[in-house]
């Protein structure tokens, strides 16, 4: 086990740096610059803003430093915004993210898979139809939407709850509901049919002809078994999640990651786009780490190590 | 009840799907005594795996136990709830399966599904029940139990599993223990190995056995008493000697024909029965075996045969036995003489 912790964080460092490498040459491959404006800057200030951030350099001595940054987590100030280190804002912005998407991915867990054990067992009747609606919704309609007509009922209608900002309590729920909402559905639907597929299984029929209850044939059994395709579409879900969503932190105004990601592509600041993208696949190959630990611990025939 | 353990009366179950009533089983009457082998014979289709599962009751669903009786231990099984039954399955009745590589849960060990049965049943603790599950891997001859107990499914192997299957039927001593092909998925050597195992346990444990297959050679050497199962009904029942030696029914006789012979010093075809089993979803009203019977009258087709009892617990169901029938000249059975 620890030989194979290790050897997957030699493999992690690995993969990352594939990423940096391809993001760092594709953004600069790409015409135009960080300064490039409709109105041009005048040849002078333009040189010296180069000049200011090494722009001028040879590509691959840029890459070179920028690793050498990366190693020490210093990605550099932003290009757009003067004064603003790329990993002060990201230290600012995804707090604010992973709380949101925090509680998001705990509804995910809590309502989606209980949602799709609770569609499986009474698989064509009622309950089934409620869920498989709801998920059907869910996955369909997207998050704009939900938070829109989130915000028009429940802030303007209703005025329960704040159309933005997270000072209270209560504004976490249109955010939390709207970034949860397609992954849940989704949960609900992949744990319905994994556990209506498990089943159906010989070793389910064995534990019935054992005498075990339903129950015990049920949540011991199946449920485990059932779990494992849940879980692989879970690890990568929850780093998305957690990561923030620039739609639903744009309608909501919240100041997060996700935010600061897509302003930052659109601003072509360099800097920050690395520094964002590297955040999040760093996150994403963390998550999907901790799911292959998950699957050695819930399925013994795959094995961890040597 | 007359030291009937099983006694099936007039068994008629069916699948209510969507484009009909398949009647899987259409009146089928056999019994066994206590701590008796009975083997079920059979094709695919033939309706020899919906009577265990229906004695069981574990069809799935949509399939249903439309009438008759399932008497054991002199109660009736048919009105009893899943819950009641639940008390009987695993303890009183137990039941192994076709493909052992997939009739344990993977995620859990051995030593775990043995130990489930008898903690449930028998009410044993933990510690009690893990020195069961070695007591039982032992007894059905698992090397090193000790260790082997704490092995996951995946780390047996095929003839392992069955053996494992075997010792979870067989930990609260059932009183009736049903096999339903449990060597269809197995290579030859192992199949005679866990057939003779399920032999030396039978008298062992004296549970009685009703062994499911479509192979007549499996059921030769384990059980005294033969049911031939064709089409939901029954065909032929009698002593393995009756009908293996003495044959009466055209479909029984098939079958026979149809095992490769390595005994025998003459070479000999093996003569497959032409044509598939009925549709059981539009079933035959005369014998269901008349389209493909090579002695096939008219009232064949169109009137179901009854049983005619050719001796002493030997009875079959073809017209050719009626005393009115032409007599025709009939060969089947296996041959005595070089065995």
């Amino acid at each position: 086990m620890g030989k194979y912790v290790v050897r997957r964080l030699i493999s992690m460092v690995i993969t990352l740096w594939f990423v940096i490498t391809i993001t760092f040459f594709l953004m600069h491959s790409i015409p135009g610059g960080p300064f490039s404006r409709e109105k041009a800057l005048p040849e002078k200030v333009l040189e010296a803003l180069n000049e200011k951030y090494h722009l001028n350099d040879p590509l691959w001595k840029q890459y070179v430093d920028y690793l050498q940054g990366v190693v020490v987590l210093d990605f550099g100030p932003s290009f757009s915004r003067p004064g603003i280190f790329v990993w002060d804002k990201i230290q600012e912005g995804f707090p604010i993210s992973a709380k949101v998407g925090g509680i998001a991915s705990l509804l995910v867990i809590l309502f989606g898979v209980p949602a799709g054990i609770i569609s499986a067992l009474y698989q064509n009747k009622a309950p089934d139809y409620l869920v498989t609606i709801l998920a059907t919704l869910g996955v369909a309609v997207p998050s704009f939407v939900v938070a829109t007509l989130y915000i028009y009922v429940f802030a303007e209608k209703l005025g329960w709850a704040p159309a933005y900002g997270l000072e209270e309590i209560k504004s976490y729920v249109g955010p939390c509901l709207a970034l949860a909402g397609f992954s849940l559905s989704f949960v609900a639907r992949l744990s319905r049919s994994s556990l209506l597929e498990v089943m159906q299984q010989d070793y389910i029929r064995t534990a019935r002809a054992k005498g075990l209850s339903e129950f015990r044939v049920i949540f011991k059994h199946a449920l485990k078994n059932s779990l494992i395709p849940v879980i692989t579409y879970m690890g990568p879900t929850i780093a998305s999640i957690l990561t923030g969503s620039f739609v639903i932190e744009k309608i909501f105004a919240i100041p997060g990651m996700g935010k600061l990601f897509v302003e930052s592509v659109g601003n072509r600041d360099y800097t920050m786009i690395m520094g964002t993208t590297i955040f999040y696949a760093a996150f994403a190959i963390f998550m999907i780490f901790i799911v292959d630990i998950a699957y050695g611990i819930i399925d013994p025939r795959i094995k961890l190590g040597d | 009840m007359s030291g009937k353990l099983l006694d099936v009366k007039e068994l008629y179950t069916s699948f209510y799907t969507h484009l009909g009533e398949v009647q899987a089983i259409r009146g089928v009457s056999f019994h066994l005594d206590k701590g008796e082998a009975l083997g079920i014979v059979g094709e695919s289709g033939s309706g020899k795996s919906v009577t265990s599962l229906s004695v069981m009751k574990l069809l799935q669903y949509p399939g249903k136990v439309k009438s008759g009786q399932i008497m054991f231990k002199g109660e009736d099984l048919v009105p009893k709830s899943n819950k009641e039954m639940m008390s009987i399955r695993g303890d009183q009745i137990a039941m192994i399966f076709q493909d052992p590589m997939t009739s344990l849960n993977p995620v859990y060990t051995i030593g775990n599904q043995i130990m489930e049965a008898v903690i449930k049943h028998q009410g044993l603790s933990k510690s009690e029940a893990r020195a069961k599950a070695i007591e039982m891997l032992t007894l059905v001859g698992i090397p090193s139990p000790e260790q082997r107990v704490d092995n996951f499914p995946h780390e047996f192997s095929g003839g392992m599993r069955q053996r494992a299957m075997i010792a979870i039927a067989l930990s609260c001593q059932p009183d009736l223990l049903i096999a339903d092909e449990p060597t269809t998925a197995l290579d030859v050597t192992i199949q005679a190995q866990i057939l003779e195992l399920l032999k030396e346990l039978k008298d062992k444990v004296n549970t009685a056995i009703i062994l499911i297959t479509h192979d007549l050679g499996v059921v030769a050497d384990v059980c005294s008493r033969i049911v031939v199962m064709y089409g939901g009904l029954i065909m032929e029942e009698g002593s393995a000697e009756d009908v293996f030696y003495n044959p009466t029914h055209p479909y029984t006789m098939g079958l026979i024909k149809s095992i490769p012979r390595l005994d025998l010093n003459e070479k000999h075809r093996l003569i497959p029965i032409p044509g598939t089993p009925p549709d059981l979803l539009n079933p035959p009203t005369g014998c269901p075996f008349a389209t493909r019977c090579p002695y096939a009258m008219q009232v064949c087709v169109k009137e179901a045969p009854k049983f005619y009892v050719t001796n002493e617990g030997h009875r079959a169901a073809c017209w050719l036995l009626d005393p009115e029938a032409p007599k025709v000249e009939t060969t089947g059975g296996v041959k005595r003489g070089d065995k």
